[in-house]
């Protein structure tokens, strides 16, 4: 690592940690959250798969305060936000929601949640962008849950055919693809080609990897069109036009069956994709075939993308002491440990992957240095059509259609013209 | 010659038809063919068409054992049959009413209800829930069917009708000395028998498949219906359980498959009626 990519590395660690530790700082004005068992009634939503087994995983904590009753409703997340949004307008709030980073700018935005109270947490304690995803202004408003950045996840036994370890750099990357397809491969490498927000959420990981970013450090300003995200967009462009990805696929559920057939060697993706492999092809098939590494390094180091859950509680809600009680529970190690071992959700506490149920598992070292550095997306309320945008243009790269700066140019101007939103 | 080329067109024509209509049946055989399956043999590469077994039910099992498909069920079946119910006694009422009775301003009413079916649900969306609140209604079966306990388009539909009930028989009613009540339920409902039918079949189909909506009012799963509930079943830890997704649509699909069946003369004559579905 060279002198100057140090620095950036370190400054960019400070900058984050400065901010992280001034929303705790600034979220002291709510009062302290005692130690007293908590009680009255409870009422918890969740989108995903976690409502169905939380209430399970909470007998341990309800036994300890046995005159709470919580209550936990699944919602289906792709109308959690226009449940919540609803629910906020007529001030029929829950207690606690689970937000995702990826959409919770909107949210938040409303102004209808509560600053994280006094020491309850401590920011160090979680990776650290998955906590300042939750901080406005310096004051935190949510607590992360849990936390989940891409890899690289490649096709372990036609690399060693191929004598290759996992690329380390942008060249290598490429050096790898080909690599692949003389291994018998269709596609050496893939990327996300569904050309909608999450494209354009993967296009943020490289551009981080090249120096680049959408906002400005001050987050005052879209900075889409900078030289860094131009080569960045370049380099994600030439993967598609050298052969080396496809750009009509895999889309969503085919990634299972076009990693497992070899049309494909290697993808950025997340931790989830093991999981994925194991229920199609089972663990011995993972074990050996299945490896990952960090993201190959760009000209500015190795960036992932983040995913994070985060718990927060509702200004309006009614039992705001129960509630925090719950969240500073379900963000203790220990939990956060019990909780992965229950449903599998990666813990956003760092502490809780020193237990060997983590440690042991040598495809998450990688996603644990992956998470270290993560990068998450524009947290502001526009970011929604932004990213929708930019995600569709990038097709015209892939396909040769449109130069990266002609996009990104244009993208600018589409967002300048959104604007940043409340 | 001529009724032979008749005859080898109409084959070749019918060859057509059915071929079209077996690739346009594909996608319901592969819901079909999935409710059987299991996670790994729907995710495994090449996928199979037809399942290991058709006798593995563990889909279904799973989904009323332990996902509350039971619940969801009786309260669909609740807020759809109160739908139905509710549309069918007043949309005819309406229809009897704004067709039959001549009053001052009944073609001004009946103006406000066609423009009424103008708005877009989604527009009502806040203000209805603001109501439903204020009512004390939130999660209950009842706030979630009374914004459509009587649609406008049923309205439409049965005053249509009652415009081709000839006036000769209700007013011999009348001179015989029936009261309007004994008119309706006597001599006018009998006769508006498919355009009852019609409401049935369109306000059924609205509430069954109604989603967004009883997604806000409900606010736990007790409350919730078949869509809302298939929704949040088939969501799994790692990805969607497509097994659950798929079997849970087929419950959802049932109901409609078979009234379908039974009903279909008159859902074709609905359809064409209004050029809606």
């Amino acid at each position: 690592m060279s002198l100057k990519r140090l620095v950036r590395a370190a400054a960019f660690f400070t900058a984050t940690a400065l901010t992280a530790s001034l929303g705790l700082a600034a979220g002291a004005s709510a009062a302290a959250i005692g130690d007293a068992p908590a009680t009255g009634a409870l009422q918890i939503w969740i989108g995903g798969a976690e409502g169905d087994k939380l209430p399970a995983f909470l007998a341990d904590f309800e036994k300890a305060n046995p005159d709470l009753k919580v209550q936990i409703t699944q919602i289906p997340s792709e109308q959690f936000d226009a449940k919540l949004l609803t629910a906020i307008a007529a001030g029929t709030v829950p207690d606690i929601v689970r937000l995702y980073s990826q959409s919770q700018a909107s949210l938040m935005a409303t102004d209808a949640f509560a600053p994280v109270p006094e020491g309850l947490v401590k920011a160090d304690d979680f990776f650290a962008s998955a906590y300042e995803t939750n901080v406005r202004d310096g004051v935190a408003y949510g607590v992360p849950w849990d936390a989940y950045a891409t890899m690289f996840q490649y096709r372990k036994d036609l690399a060693e055919k191929a004598g290759l370890s996992a690329p380390k750099t942008w060249e290598e990357l490429k050096t790898f693809a080909k690599a692949m397809k003389d291994q018998g491969a269709t596609w050496g490498f893939s990327a996300d080609v569904g050309y909608d927000i999450y494209n354009a959420q993967g296009l943020n990981e490289f551009a981080y990897q090249a120096g680049g970013g959408f906002l400005s450090a001050d987050r005052k300003q879209w900075t889409i069109n900078s030289e860094a995200n131009i080569k960045a967009l370049e380099f994600w462009g030439s993967l598609f036009t050298e052969g080396l990805a496809s750009p009509d696929g895999p889309k969503f559920l085919d990634t299972v069956p076009w990693f497992t057939s070899g049309e494909i060697a290697s993808k950025d993706i997340g931790p989830w994709f093991e999981g994925w492999l194991v229920q199609a092809n089972g663990q011995d098939w993972v074990t050996a075939k299945l490896a990952t590494a960090p993201m190959p390094a760009g000209p500015a180091g190795s960036f992932s993308a983040l995913g994070s859950g985060s718990l927060a509680v509702l200004k309006d809600g009614k039992n705001p002491d129960a509630a925090w009680k719950l969240v500073r529970y379900l963000t203790q190690p220990d939990t956060q440990l019990a909780w992965y071992k229950a449903f599998g959700s990666l813990p956003a506490v760092k502490a809780a992957w020193n237990d060997p149920a983590i440690a042991g598992n040598p495809l998450l070292d990688a996603e644990r240095q992956a998470l270290q550095t993560a990068v998450d997306i524009p947290q502001v309320t526009t970011w929604n059509q932004v990213g929708t945008y930019m995600g569709q243009q990038m097709e015209l790269v892939a396909r040769g259609q449109a130069t990266a700066k002609q996009v990104l140019d244009d993208v600018q101007a589409f967002a300048e013209s959104a604007g940043l939103g409340k | 010659m001529m009724s032979e080329g008749t005859s080898r067109g109409t084959v070749a024509l019918y060859a057509t038809l059915t071929l079209v209509a077996g690739l346009m049946l594909l996608p319901f055989a592969w819901v079909f063919f999935g409710a059987f399956k299991s996670q790994a043999e729907i995710l495994a590469a090449p996928g199979a068409w037809l399942p290991r077994s058709f006798t593995d039910f563990s889909n279904f099992v799973e989904l009323f054992a332990r996902r509350q498909f039971g619940t969801y069920l009786g309260n669909s079946l609740v807020v759809s049959g109160l739908t139905v119910v509710s549309n069918v006694f007043f949309s005819s009422l309406a229809g009897y009413a704004l067709a039959k009775i001549p009053f001052r301003g009944s073609r001004f009413v009946f103006g406000c209800i066609i423009a009424a079916m103008m708005i877009p649900y989604i527009a009502l969306f806040v203000p209805s829930f603001f109501i439903i609140v204020q009512m004390g209604l939130l999660n209950t079966l009842t706030g979630i069917f009374l914004p459509i306990a009587v649609m406008p388009i049923g309205v439409f539909i049965m005053r249509q009708f009652a415009l081709s009930v000839p006036n000769e028989l209700l007013e011999a009613a009348r001179l015989d000395g029936a009261g309007e009540f004994r008119i309706f339920f006597s001599i006018f409902l009998p006769l508006v028998g498919p355009a009852i039918a019609t409401v049935a079949i369109i306000t059924f189909l609205n509430s069954w498949n109604y989603f967004l909506w009883p997604l806000i009012v409900a606010q736990n799963q007790d409350t919730f219906t078949l869509p809302v509930g298939l929704a949040v079943a088939s969501q799994g830890a790692k990805s969607t359980e497509y097994g659950l997704l798929l079997s849970g649509a087929i419950i959802v699909l049932l109901p409609v498959l078979i009234l379908f069946v039974f009903l279909q003369r008159y859902f074709v004559r609905g359809i064409a009626a209004t050029g809606l579905k």
